[in-house]
């Protein structure tokens, strides 16, 4: 267990992290709300009570935690990680907990498609082409384009929305969600041949 | 491998898993994946460029699902004047909190907060408190630049308030609380300095800083799910 800080490094410590979060807050609360948003419609009065009760939560807690700030790293994944524990046990007491569910892991159903896909290996790269195909074939056509083009084919943001335009302030999230969508045919594909 | 690289696929998968906490409301999850950028400064871009993209993408959807409705409000060629628009927009018994949660925060605030705490059995309030409460639920007054306790006490003085050392715990906790989280305006950010900086001097022991000292406070001791990032990061979720 590290030592106690000394009275002069826990008020560094403390001066740092005040420093840090007046600068990063805003940060942390986009990632809470974004994520309140997605368990409480957002015109909703209770929106901004469980916001606002997160973020008073978390910070009571930054504030408990200062003598371990670490002030060489960003306060923001370390607050974050804090407020997501708080909204947690601030959406448990408002009984909104029931309806969470672990979340499957699409990323690496994904990853394993794309690197797969790319292996150097002849046989492993015929296999990864035939599932990729048959999840593609599921897939919605504009999100299918984009695994394509950019998972498949190589290509970067730029050439991408040249190849498909619309907005490009949109594009990283369109990207991400057909990445999510493909990961999501993968996992299901994996489940039934597993049951078959 | 000619396609992505293991650095590029290590942020996209994380991106990935991270969008499927979020619609799954794996709480959990999420703590677990900012757990893992607080030693990875890209994967902390990666979520925070998210969270910014999110964020444009729900105001894109309030623009869009808010300009059908006040056109169907309003009717083609019909004058409404603005007040009306508003009034019938707005939910008719809105808490002031849920008509501008942007305001600074004055001492009717405040006071309805800790009446809010006591109702729901939070904080014991005796007759003469409660009644001193009850006294500030109208009054504009704004709060004070510093919240230190005696600063706190020499504000509530000043409007003619006295209350009980718990009860003013409560108070300065409350004001704390909508301080900050009400503070997010267009100027900048939060003036974190003053609160955090007027906040109780820090312990002579180590190990004591660690609790709040009145339990009875919003600021005490919480109830915990035993998931408190104190010493031990989250479980990696599976």
């Amino acid at each position: 267990m590290p030592p106690d800080p000394s009275e002069d490094e826990y008020q560094a410590r403390r001066a740092a992290l005040d420093a840090a979060l007046s600068r990063d807050w805003e940060k942390v609360r986009a990632a809470v709300t974004n994520v309140v948003a997605r368990k409480i419609h957002r015109g909703s009065p209770e929106f901004h009570d469980v916001v606002h009760e997160t973020l008073g939560t978390t910070l009571e807690d930054l504030l408990k935690q200062a003598a371990k700030y670490d002030p060489d790293r960003d306060v923001v994944p370390w607050a974050a990680r804090f407020a997501m524990l708080s909204l947690s046990e601030v959406l448990r007491k408002r009984g909104r907990r029931q309806q969470v569910v672990a979340a499957a892991d699409l990323g690496e159903a994904w990853e394993s498609a794309v690197v797969s896909y790319h292996s150097l290996e002849e046989e492993r790269r015929r296999e990864a082409a035939e599932v990729i195909q048959a999840a593609l074939a599921q897939m919605k056509p504009d999100q299918r384009r984009i695994i394509e083009l950019m998972d498949l084919q190589g290509l970067n943001y730029d050439e991408l929305h040249a190849a498909i335009g619309g907005p490009r302030g949109a594009l990283r999230m369109r990207v991400l969600r057909a990445r999510s969508a493909f990961g999501a045919i993968l996992k299901r594909m994996c489940r039934e041949e597993d049951s078959q | 491998m000619t396609g992505p690289t293991p650095r590029d696929l290590k942020i996209a998968r994380a991106e990935i898993d991270y969008l499927a906490a979020l619609e799954a409301g794996d709480l959990e999850k999420l703590a677990a994946l900012w757990h893992r950028a607080e030693s990875d400064p890209d994967l902390t871009a990666a979520f925070l460029g998210l969270s910014r993209d999110l964020e444009a993408e729900a105001a894109a959807e309030q623009d869009s699902a808010a300009r059908p409705a006040d056109e169907s409000a309003t009717g083609a060629g019909t004058f409404v004047p603005d007040e009306f628009v508003v009034a019938a927009a707005a939910p008719a018994f809105a808490p002031p909190s849920a008509a501008d949660p942007h305001a600074p925060p004055r001492a009717k605030d405040v006071a309805r907060r800790v009446k809010e705490e006591a109702a729901a059995g939070k904080l014991e309030l005796s007759p003469q408190d409660a009644a001193a409460v009850d006294s500030l639920l109208d009054r504009d007054d704004p709060l004070p630049d510093l919240l230190a306790m005696p600063a706190v006490k020499r504000w509530t003085e000043s409007l003619g308030v006295a209350v009980g050392k718990a009860t003013l715990l409560a108070f300065r906790d409350a004001a704390i609380t909508l301080s900050f989280t009400r503070s997010e305006t267009a100027a900048g950010p939060p003036p974190t300095a003053n609160f955090l900086a007027a906040r109780e001097a820090r312990p002579a022991s180590g190990r004591a800083r660690q609790a709040p000292a009145d339990p009875q406070s919003p600021g005490g001791p919480r109830e915990k799910s035993g998931d408190a990032p104190e010493t031990e990061p989250p479980p990696e979720a599976t």
